[in-house]
């Protein structure tokens, strides 16, 4: 099969035959997390068939919450003019405050959460036009 | 029940690695301890090694761990006679320890008085300078009573009177929780709101406060003692200065940086500061120390501190166990004058390095936690664990001691490799990188080093690491000799295999 490390993106083909020693390996849903010689990785399956589209996150339409939390503010409007680095939401999680910035310059096209709102890691907060 | 005089049985009133750490100090010294948890913490490993547990409440730690009414009922119905309130949470509330003596419960901690002095570090400055303690220029803007005014719309004037950068920080509470540097005027409210939004999260007290900004100082805090016979004494310093985002994520005792001559003043100056506020138990004196050997008041931690260890392990005590005879009357025994061992502590949080050390949330699938001469694990995790979103990340301190600071550095990088954390996120390979970096092979370090730090990338993964890979993630798991499948609970799909013949 063909594996993608999350980290560096690499791929490479390998056969699920042997797990080597000095390492250990457990699969968490799609990901593979697997501890070598004192370094932990991240690896999922590439799909075989599928045209796989580079993640560039210049050309992302969405902004997603970094983490699982709690929102904070939202300090945009669907309609905003925004510029690169604007902060556009506030996440609160595990006593800490992120906030999510533009990654571009744009238009707010979309605002899916409101103040208190919980969200998970991922989730789509905003959309950007 | 023997106990130590005063009471048998202890309610441990936190969660995670310090109430591991405080259940152990307990069965040692032939108390029993009782833990408490939310919901988020049911499974948690203080529970499981407690003598019993109370359920407080839902995982929100303002409807469990910091509610002081559902730890009163929780230390009355199991008929506690004392309360440790380990390190964050309500550890620094003179108000609970006011409300656990008026339950005629002991508290094994300082006086609500000393902790309501140090607790406000607007009122601990003006007590520290009036003592004689040094305090960090021209950090107080105004009176105690005026800082309040200091909003939105208050007297920027002021702030702007220090010159920038500036530091916003809670009033509250340590742990650089709602900490920012401000380096323009312009930033200056934004930050204070958001500094107060994160105070009232974290410690339920939205008072922040604005001081001079030092530049590359080191963080050396002094650890002291007091009995409640008037003794009070010191046990040298921590060098606490590898800071991220305000953060403590290695400490050391003693500090590379303190000579015998520079560890009596500051000793003196720490024993000075909890003199003057009458403090009786365990707790620490922060200072500021500046290249030039001077050094400033910063705050005092009115509680056992997070990197108690370093000094437990060099000075060959135990802090908390001298927390359990304080509280029962005892009077301090001899304590060693000076260090005999050096060790450093790197704190493992449920962070990714590679993501802006974004904390993380999930299941700990796989925690193996490192042994060996010389290493000490203090953790609050066991492999399966939820990692819940609404507490602080750090999953374990992992402490390593030597005869020289060479040999506790190099145990404690072994260690961190041999720890295995999957299923979560975290900074072990950082840390094991930053202890292998020249400024901290060296011991130059300064609180703001971590900013600019360049770390080498972590290698690239090996074959071995796709072929582990692809044998978990492909075909059944119970087809290929030396699979596990996993019995933990929850939504992942967990198979899991050791190499090796495990």
């Amino acid at each position: 099969m063909r594996l993608r490390d999350l980290r560096t993106g690499e791929e490479r083909e390998a056969a699920g035959t042997d797990v080597a020693p000095g390492t250990t390996a457990i699969r968490a849903g799609e990901i593979a997390w697997v501890s070598h010689r004192g370094e932990t990785y991240r690896l999922s399956a590439v799909p075989r068939f599928s045209s796989r589209t580079a993640h560039r996150p210049e050309d992302t339409p969405s902004l997603e919450a970094p983490m699982p939390g709690r929102i904070l503010g939202v300090r945009t409007a669907v309609g905003a003019t925004v510029r690169k680095g604007d902060t556009l939401v506030l996440v609160e999680a595990m006593k800490m405050e992120h906030a999510v910035r533009a990654p571009k310059d744009g238009t707010v096209t979309r605002i899916l959460v409101t103040e208190g709102q919980m969200v998970g890691l991922g989730d789509v907060l905003v959309e950007m036009g | 029940m023997t106990g130590v005089g005063r009471f048998g049985r202890v309610l441990v009133a936190n969660r995670g690695e310090i109430a591991v750490r405080v259940i152990r100090a307990c069965r040692t010294a032939g108390l029993e301890s009782v833990a408490v948890y939310s919901d988020a913490d049911r499974e948690a490993r203080h529970v499981a090694l407690a003598d019993a547990a109370v359920r407080l409440g839902p995982a929100p730690a303002r409807e469990s761990y910091l509610s002081i009414p559902l730890l009163l009922a929780a230390a009355k119905e199991t008929r506690c006679d004392a309360v440790h309130p380990g390190y964050g949470f309500l550890s620094e509330s003179g108000d609970f320890a006011r409300a656990v003596t008026d339950a005629g419960l002991v508290w094994i901690g300082p006086p609500a008085e000393a902790m309501e002095a140090m607790g406000s570090k607007i009122s601990a400055r003006e007590r520290m300078r009036a003592a004689g303690v040094p305090v960090v220029p021209g950090a107080l803007i105004g009176a105690s009573e005026e800082h309040e005014k200091i909003s939105l719309n208050g007297t920027f004037k002021e702030i702007l009177s220090l010159g920038f950068p500036v530091l916003v920080k809670a009033s509250a509470g340590g742990g650089g929780k709602g900490m920012r540097i401000v380096t323009s005027p312009s930033d200056l409210s934004e930050a204070i709101a958001s500094c107060r939004r994160e105070a009232l999260a974290a410690f339920g007290n939205s008072t922040v406060y604005v001081e001079k900004y030092l530049d590359s100082p080191r963080h050396i805090e002094v650890q002291i003692l007091g009995d409640a016979h008037g003794t009070v004494v010191a046990l040298g310093e921590r060098e606490c200065s590898l800071q991220r985002r305000h953060q403590k994520v290695v400490e050391e005792c003693p500090s590379p940086a303190v000579t015998p001559e520079l560890r009596a003043r500051l000793c003196k100056a720490a024993v000075e500061a909890a003199r003057a506020v009458g403090y009786v138990s365990a707790g620490t004196v922060e200072f500021l120390l500046e290249p030039s050997g001077a050094f400033w008041f910063l705050e005092m931690n009115t509680r056992l501190q997070v990197e108690h260890p370093v000094t437990e392990e060099a000075f060959s005590v135990d802090l908390v166990a001298l927390q359990l005879r304080i509280a029962a009357g005892e009077r301090l025994p001899e304590l060693p004058a000076a260090p005999a061992f050096h060790a450093i502590e790197a704190r493992v949080y449920a962070e990714d390095p590679d993501a802006g050390f974004l904390p993380q949330a999930g299941r700990l699938l796989v925690w193996v936690e490192p042994s060996g001469p010389g290493v000490r694990v203090d953790s609050g995790v066991i492999s399966g664990q939820a990692v819940d979103v609404h507490y602080d990340p750090m999953l374990a301190k992992i402490v390593a001691k030597g005869r020289t600071r060479e040999e506790a550095r190099r145990r404690l990088v072994a260690a961190l490799r041999e720890t295995v954390a999957l299923g979560v996120a975290t900074n072990l390979s950082w840390l094991g990188r930053l202890l292998e970096s020249d400024p901290v092979v060296r011991g130059e370090t300064y609180t703001g080093l971590l900013e600019t730090l360049l770390l080498p990338a972590p290698p690239p993964p090996p074959h071995e690491v796709f072929a582990a890979a692809a044998s978990v993630l492909s075909g059944p798991a119970s087809a290929a000799p030396g699979s596990t499948k996993s019995s933990w609970p929850g939504p992942f799909d967990t198979r899991f295999r050791m190499g090796g013949g495990a």
